[in-house]
């Protein structure tokens, strides 16, 4: 009896040591240290203020104006359709920006869009613009230029073909011919890439004669 | 007693006394392994912390009064008034802008306040240090409250820490108040990002960047990286395959109100497909803030939004369809979450774990434009908002389908919706103080159809408000043509009491134009 207790008394000995020495060597002390690898901060530039992005900064661009007077600010313009509140009135009021644009009811190609100049002049160029900025992105419109001196029989002056309207480039399409004589003259579209409908900010013709 | 029962005796009490220390020493060993594994995880953890752009200056009390645009500077700063560290490094702090206002404001310029946010990576554990010296800190908040986060407060350091495992947005309400709360976006660590090489990537780097407007062309992924703050629009139109993405900020402060007029979506995308918007936090923008729009097959995951100035709508989506929208965070100044027909139909759109808090109009809002484009069978179908949490609730319904054209509105499922603040009908959301508000209506804002529409096949389960007031909820068609049928209500609890019939739920049902409404 006596020699039992002694060795359960030995082996409880041994198991609190065990225990122990477990707890001290075999436990990592806790700690909020991280590992100063497992650690990345990612670094500013030096800078005072906002900077423009280099990816971005426009090339100078020079608008191509075509010489002589845009007379279709004094004409009249119709189309189509349109869409929302985008007429046909805003593509000859001379603004370019902004929500002064012609935009055709979506999905309704061919879309037209013809000024009547209120009298037959001279004319030998002219210029579609879409909003400049950026947000107005790079896309083809595809029409053809028409011209008629009573508003119904109309004849091809440049046939249908895509031109490219890029932000960067002043979102222009200029397009120069010999001159001819004509009171109305008509744009007919029938592809836009980035709209469902022909679009134009400023439909600009030019006549010497003022 | 013999002398050997004499020396028995000791030695069963010294085994004992043995076992006893044995036990206590178990014990003590157990607990040392737990804390020393909680250790081991942050010893293991991962954290990527960015610094903020040095140009942004640093807010001052005059910067955090709460006044219109007009009346002070409210660009994107540094926080002077909230310290962060993440496992004891500092996290850099922004102080953006949002609006306490609860009531439309015509001049379009409502009073902003300015609210701290902080983002990081990190995997395993990290350890949160928020410091305020100049608050007193009566009580401390950190939802989402699903966490059963606990933090230390140290009142008299003005010093709160609690621990977190799960990459999620956290937000910190300081003293049961809006004002001043923090709001943490803890993100996974950053995986597969995009080389500045690619010639298909526009890579913008730490930084703050004026940039007039990110036109994104097929196939490109735009990368925002962490550190960066954008100043500028991200737009794409009649594309495919585009991606957003990255830790970065776009932010509005420097344009003007709209006014009505002159929006810049920060993200807007219009007739695309396969479009794909992640990670990115979007700040104070000028009026609403991610648009899709006739577009379809799309993916929203992760975005952060606090948009506090007026039309400043979350996630607004347009006539779209196959969209999934998850794991976002949307604090906004007009609905959060929106679906409405512009154009074309809406159909299968998914919003889910989203964190909303609502200051202005409706959380999750299904209208009130049903078909603004006035085609014929115009329908939204198949919507589901599933694991949402408003956090706040300030102003118009919580769950609403507001069918103000002639639209099928059908199978709509709202499930595991939990509101933790319902303070709906503040200011002037009195005239609408519904928790859930299924209306078809006529409205001289919104409607452009003649004809009215119809509500089919509605499901609502599994709602919780957890605090605030007890709103009541509102169902009610047009007339007997055009009616709201067969609405299942099912495990609705407000504050505590399972609701179970109509009248204990404070429901208002138009008998006349609604059929076959249920709760259970």
């Amino acid at each position: 009896m006596k020699k039992a207790l002694r060795v359960i008394l030995i082996l409880l000995v041994l198991v609190l040591i065990s225990v122990h020495v477990y707890g001290f060597f075999g436990i990592k002390d806790a700690s909020i240290e991280m590992n100063p690898e497992n650690l990345i901060v990612v670094e500013a530039p030096d800078q005072t203020e906002a900077m423009e992005h280099p990816d971005f900064i426009k090339e100078e661009y020079v608008p191509v104006i075509p010489e002589g007077t845009n007379i279709a600010l004094e004409g009249k313009a119709t189309a189509s359709s349109f869409t929302q509140v985008y007429n046909a009135r805003r593509a000859i009021d001379g603004v370019a920006v902004g929500v002064s644009y012609w935009e055709a009811a979506p999905n309704s190609y061919p879309n037209t869009l013809t000024v009547d100049l209120q009298r037959k002049a001279p004319i030998h160029a002219i210029r579609i613009c879409l909003n400049p900025a950026s947000i107005w992105a790079k896309r083809t419109q595809t029409f053809s230029v028409k011209i008629s001196d009573d508003g119904e029989n109309f004849e091809e002056l440049i046939p249908m073909q895509q031109y490219t309207f890029d932000p960067d480039r002043n979102n222009e399409v200029v397009l120069e011919f010999d001159t001819v004589e004509t009171q109305f003259v008509q744009l007919e579209f029938t592809e836009n890439s980035g709209a469902t409908g022909g679009q134009v900010a400023e439909f600009e013709i030019y006549s010497k004669e003022s | 007693m013999s002398e050997s029962k004499k020396t028995v005796i000791p030695e069963i009490v010294l085994i004992i006394l043995l076992v006893a220390a044995i036990i206590v020493s178990l014990i003590y060993v157990k607990n040392k392994k737990v804390v020393a594994a909680s250790a081991n995880i942050l010893a293991d953890s991962k954290l990527v912390l960015y610094e903020g752009p040095k140009s942004l200056k640093d807010a001052t009390e005059e910067d955090l009064k709460s006044t219109s645009e007009n009346q002070r500077d409210i660009s994107l700063m540094r926080c002077t008034d909230t310290i962060v560290k993440v496992n004891g490094h500092d996290c850099f702090v922004y102080d953006t802008n949002v609006n306490h206002t609860r009531q439309w404001v015509n001049t379009y310029a409502p009073p902003l306040s300015r609210t701290p946010i902080t983002y990081f990576d990190f995997e395993g554990a990290a350890v949160i240090e928020v410091i305020v010296p100049g608050r007193q800190l009566d009580s401390v908040k950190i939802s989402p409250l699903n966490y059963g986060i606990t933090p230390e407060i140290d009142k008299e350091n003005h010093t709160v820490k609690f621990t977190i495992t799960e990459p999620d947005t956290y937000t910190v309400t300081f003293n049961d108040s809006p004002e001043r709360a923090l709001h943490i976006f803890a993100n996974p660590i950053e995986t597969d990002v995009p080389s500045p090489d690619d010639e298909n990537v526009v890579y913008i780097g730490p930084g703050e960047w004026n940039i007039e407007a990110i036109m994104l062309e097929d196939g490109q992924t735009l990368y925002i990286s962490g550190g960066a703050v954008v100043h500028g629009i991200v737009n794409s139109n009649f594309t495919k395959n585009v991606t957003v993405r990255g830790r970065g900020i776009i932010d509005g402060s420097h344009y003007k109100s709209w006014q009505g007029k002159m929006a810049y979506i920060p993200l807007k995308f219009d007739n695309c497909e396969n479009i794909n918007i992640r990670d990115v936090i979007v700040l104070n923008p000028n009026a609403w803030v991610c648009q899709a729009f006739n577009s379809k097959n799309g993916i929203i995951d992760g975005i952060k939004i606090i948009s506090p100035r007026p039309n400043g709508d979350g996630i607004t989506l347009q006539s779209c369809e196959n969209f999934e929208v998850k794991n976002c965070f949307v604090r906004s100044w007009d609905d959060s979450l929106v679906v409405k027909n512009y154009d074309k139909n809406s159909k299968n759109i998914t919003f889910k774990n989203i964190q909303i808090w609502t200051d202005l109009a409706q959380s999750m809002e299904i209208g009130y434009e049903t078909n603004k484009g006035k085609k014929p069978d115009p329908s939204i179908t198949n919507i589901s908002f599933e694991d949402i949490t408003v956090l706040n609730n300030f102003h118009k319904p919580v769950i609403s389908i507001h069918n103000a054209d002639d639209a099928l509105v059908s199978d709509v499922t709202f499930r595991n919706i939990v509101v933790e603040n319902a303070q709906i009908g503040s200011g002037d959301g009195e005239e609408m103080p519904y928790l859930i508000d299924l209306w078809i209506t006529q409205s001289g804002n919104w409607s452009s159809t003649r004809d009215r529409g119809q509500i089919r096949n509605v499901t609502i389960e599994n709602v919780q408000v957890l605090s605030g007031k007890f709103n009541p909820s509102r169902i009610k068609g047009f007339d007997a043509e055009h009616t709201i049928e067969d609405v299942v209500i099912r495990n609705l609890e407000i504050l505590g009491e399972k609701i179970t019939d109509f009248e204990a739920g404070k429901f208002e049902i138009d008998e006349q134009t609604t059929k076959n409404i249920s709760i259970e």
